[in-house]
């Protein structure tokens, strides 16, 4: 059952010079218990697209369809509720938590505001409880972020997302700011909560290893648009995208006997701003041509496994 | 790494604390609170501990230099100039404290306004802030008590005008940081009122640039304050302060220049407290200097 | 390369950067912390060696404690370090200065902070070079618009300031700038770990390049193996200020002795590998004002046993040049 289903999303920000392009026609399904990887490099409009998809930001055209129901326009009581359905983890440890509210405050608060239990007392039982779930020890409850390291906060962050029990939840690269070794035990965890919670991820990230582990199925991102999306299997071993296959090629291997065949991409990410219609990599792509300035569409290239190149066929 | 027993760190020790530990071990801060301290308790005391009535004249004994009777000497009427100070702490302290902390609580109200909605509220507030830092401090309260008038209350009204524009730009910058903040976005998504977002999660945490800047302002209100009394404004004869006291004085510095040199002193000490105290609490809660 | 602890080494003819026993300490609000504790290496000219570590783990301090630019006041540091037979820790700070930017170079983490944003880019590549050679005004400007040409930045650029450059492209210019003066050294701090993963392979692919051409030693500080295997010949693992192994890159990767090396592979989530849960290293990373006695990894080693909790850990030679702080190595190897 597809719990989120985004068609054509777009998502613009008025600027001194004109208009960002944050996400820009951007269309998929994630289905109920998965793991919907979003990959690409700054300014590919990602994290936009967590933020818009939980009405942290208004959408500016498409829609968002959650369990089936419209979603895209709320007013306030329907938001109310959407937000107990979905939330959001955060990549800052350092900034994601409020200073002055120590650990226990931090989880209490969205319990309390949520309404659903009577006494102070309730409300602390669970607490403890959700603190439990994600692995936070008692005798730091008490403890101030600044007085934690990022995997911990990172872990308060987790307890405060789960708190309002929600379906779905947008992680927005929430390792990246991590060491190796933390990173490990928080991913770990966000799967066996998933496994345990039956919940629906949006996995935002920069890093390709970190997604291949945690997701079921994967959207390629550059500049606000969607340039491929299919399984996490399958875009690993058959990358069709020229920019997936120069992404994928261009992350560092640890492994000592390969030798990396690199693609290279010549110059620099260009800009959201005003863009021009057309394919918005092609100003680095090697295979560019005329038409790649027209207006693509995202096509099923093979079964699932959607592109957006006027010229897949052509070069496969 | 030594064999010694490895120390549990304290936990649960809250940002204001951290910051008290800081100031203990600073010695600066402990000269300038112990002068501030000093200060403020011999202002309380001062109708216990005063010789003389502050108020009473002995033209007999005017214009002596100290001595025994009269540790500070008398001034042109034959008042006890210490029983003056001790006096004219409590205006110059008040004055300086209050001032310092109305301007404040009003430029909280409008730099949080202006800060969290944005849009033409803040324009318009910070437009009528653009306004009064137009004119120099120091004229705006002379404007303002030659308005009101000497009464206490325009006093502090007159001092708190000059603080008002800036502390209020302070706070209103913090609070747009803030705003951006992960965890404001987060408690938005957690369902969080307005209202406590502002109060719970932007407020507490924008207050500190603002509360740093008011500790410097402390020592510059108590200037101020002597000011506004020197030329005639601000606290009336026979009132003392001690910047009135310095005024009066003014004509004797060559004949009889005991009477400028203990007002002048106690002016010049309580900046130097205030200005220790204000610097080590700044240095104090400033992250970066912390690493 | 070796790293032996303090044992005398063969002084060979091509060891051009012989650092034993550096220690670093910051004091800060009366706690101390142990950054750096006895760390030994070698490096040979043309050689690269990474220092892999998370966090905390001293890499930083390291690099600073060589060029001699940590805080005066909080940081105390003990040890030797030979460059070219001289002893730098020794040296007076004017001398120093004659060896910063023109001998030895460091390039920083931040790209986005290392320039001086109120400085035109060229102008900062020419006033090093400028600072350490007596030539024209006019030579030094045109040094440095070679300089952006090697480092692929059309020379136009020169008079541009940093805004105006992206992440990847103010990297290059800060390369430009540690190179400028063709140091013999060069000591790079996670030179690409703020860049997209795209203009990271451009930035690695710049540095191998103009290493090779220049024949520049280089220690490149950096948490990310897999940016290690594309750039270094020698690794050392540092954890809570020691090296804990210490090898040819190959030797480290293919067979990794030391428990945390170890560990540290095994919490990497591989992209070639289709494994479902990562195996992550247990605890957390050690707090350096409150180290535990005996080895640092301790707490957090699933081969642990009473004796490794005591005293000073000795390096063991596991193969010839592959060195590993561990005194069950024998017996972890026979379990494995």
């Amino acid at each position: 059952m597809a719990l989120i289903e985004v068609q054509h999303l777009k998502k613009y920000f008025d600027v001194p010079n004109g208009t960002l392009h944050a996400v820009d026609d951007v269309s998929f399904v994630i289905e109920k218990g998965t793991t919907m990887g979003v990959v690409g490099e700054s300014g590919c409009g990602k994290s936009t697209l967590g933020t818009t998809l939980i009405h942290l930001q208004e959408s500016t055209g498409g829609k968002i369809l959650f369990e089936g129901k419209d979603v895209t326009h709320l007013d306030k009581k329907q938001l109310h509720d959407y937000r107990e359905d979905v939330q959001i983890i955060f990549q800052d440890p350092y900034s994601s938590l409020n200073p002055r509210y120590n650990i226990a405050r931090t989880i209490m608060e969205p319990l309390e505001i949520s309404g659903r239990f009577r006494s102070k007392a309730d409300v602390r039982a669970e607490a403890e409880r959700i603190m439990d779930l994600v692995g936070i020890e008692e005798r730091l409850r008490g403890s101030y972020p600044h007085e934690l390291d990022g995997g911990r906060r990172q872990r308060v962050g987790i307890g405060r997302a789960l708190a309002l029990n929600p379906k779905f939840i947008v992680c927005d690269e929430p390792v990246s700011a991590l060491d190796v070794s933390i990173q490990a035990q928080v991913l770990n965890l966000l799967m066996d909560l998933q496994d345990q919670q039956q919940l629906t991820y949006l996995f935002v990230t920069h890093d390709l290893s970190v997604v291949r582990h945690i997701s079921d199925n994967i959207c390629v991102m550059y500049l606000g648009q969607l340039v491929e999306t299919c399984s996490s299997k399958e875009l690993f071993a058959k990358p069709l995208h020229p920019y997936t296959k120069a992404l994928l090629s261009a992350i560092p291997s640890t492994d000592v006997d390969r030798k990396m065949q690199r693609v290279q991409l010549k110059g620099e990410i260009t800009s959201p701003i005003n863009p021009k219609p057309g394919c918005r990599f092609a100003a680095r792509c090697p295979y560019a041509t005329d038409a790649c300035r027209e207006p693509q569409q995202l096509r099923e290239i093979e079964p699932k496994h959607f592109v957006q190149c006027c010229r897949i066929e052509e070069l496969g | 790494m030594s064999a010694k027993a490895k120390k549990e760190k304290k936990t649960g020790v809250n940002q204001w604390q951290e910051v008290f530990n800081i100031l203990i071990h600073n010695p600066n801060a402990i000269i300038g609170f112990v002068i501030v301290a000093v200060l403020i308790i011999l202002a309380i005391i001062a109708p216990w501990i005063s010789p003389y009535d502050y108020l009473e004249m002995d033209l007999m004994a005017a214009k002596q230099g100290p001595s025994a009777a009269h540790l500070f000497g008398t001034d042109d009427l034959g008042r006890d100039i210490l029983s003056r100070i001790l006096y004219g702490g409590r205006y110059s302290m008040s004055l300086g404290f209050l001032s310092v902390g109305c301007g404040a609580l009003i430029a909280l109200v409008i730099g949080a306004v202006a800060g969290y909605f944005g849009g033409w509220v803040d324009n318009l507030l910070m437009r009528m802030m653009d306004v009064l830092s137009a004119i120099p401090g120091m004229l705006l309260s002379i404007i303002v008590a030659a308005a009101l008038g000497t009464a206490y209350h325009d006093t502090v009204i007159a001092m708190a005008i000059g603080n008002v524009a800036a502390l209020s730009r302070i706070l209103r910058a913090q609070i747009l940081s803030i705003r951006e903040k992960e965890y404001v976005q987060a408690a938005k998504a957690s369902n969080c009122s307005s209202f406590r977002i502002i109060f719970s999660h932007i407020i507490p945490n924008s207050v500190m640039p603002m509360i740093i800047n008011c500790t410097s302002r402390l020592a510059a209100a108590l200037l101020f304050c002597a000011s506004l009394s020197f030329i005639g404004l601000g606290v009336q004869p026979p009132e003392p302060e001690w910047g009135a006291m310095l005024a009066s004085a003014r004509g004797y510095i060559r004949t009889y220049p005991y009477m400028l040199i203990s007002p002048g002193l106690f002016i010049a000490v309580s900046v130097v407290g205030f200005t220790l105290l204000g610097d080590s609490l700044r240095d104090a809660m400033d992250p970066k200097l912390r690493k | 390369m070796s790293a032996d602890n303090g044992k005398t080494v063969k002084s060979e003819e091509s060891t051009f950067l012989d650092v034993r026993d550096l220690t670093v300490q910051y004091t800060s609000m009366g706690s101390v912390i142990h950054a750096v504790n006895g760390i030994t290496f070698q490096l040979k000219k043309g050689e690269t060696l990474a220092l892999v570590g998370e966090t905390g783990a001293g890499k930083t301090s390291i690099a600073k404690a060589i060029l001699r630019i940590l805080p005066d006041v909080s940081a105390k540091s003990k040890g030797t370090v030979i460059f070219n037979n001289t002893d730098l820790m020794q040296m007076k700070e004017k001398e120093m200065q004659k060896i910063r930017g023109h001998k030895i170079s460091m390039i920083f983490q931040d790209p986005m902070t290392a320039l001086n944003p109120t400085m035109r880019v060229g102008k900062q590549i020419s006033e090093v070079i400028s600072a350490h050679r007596s030539i024209s005004t006019e030579e030094a400007v045109a040094e440095g618009k070679k300089m952006l040409e090697m480092v692929g930045i059309p020379a136009e650029r020169y008079y541009e300031f940093p805004h105006q450059f992206s992440g990847g492209m103010k990297q290059r210019v800060v390369i430009a700038i540690a190179l400028a003066c063709n140091p013999e050294l060069l000591l790079a701090d996670e030179p690409t770990t703020a860049l997209d993963v795209t203009i990271q392979a451009q930035v690695l692919e710049l540095i191998n390049d103009l290493k090779e051409r220049l024949n520049t030693s280089m220690i490149l500080i950096t948490h990310d193996l897999g940016v290690v295997n594309e750039t270094c010949d020698n690794v050392a693992v540092i954890y809570a200020g020691r090296i804990i192994e210490s090898g040819s890159k190959y030797d480290v990767f293919k067979h990794p002795g030391h428990p945390y090396t170890n560990g540290l592979f095994g919490a990497l989530p591989n992209m070639n590998l289709d494994s479902d849960r990562l195996s992550p290293i247990a605890g957390l990373l050690p707090d350096p004002t409150n180290l535990p006695d005996g080895c640092a990894f301790a707490p957090r080693c699933p081969y642990v046993t009473d004796k490794c909790r005591q005293g000073t850990i000795p390096a063991v030679e596991v193969e010839p040049g592959h060195f590993c702080e561990c005194i069950r190595m024998d017996e972890i190897r026979k379990e494995r």
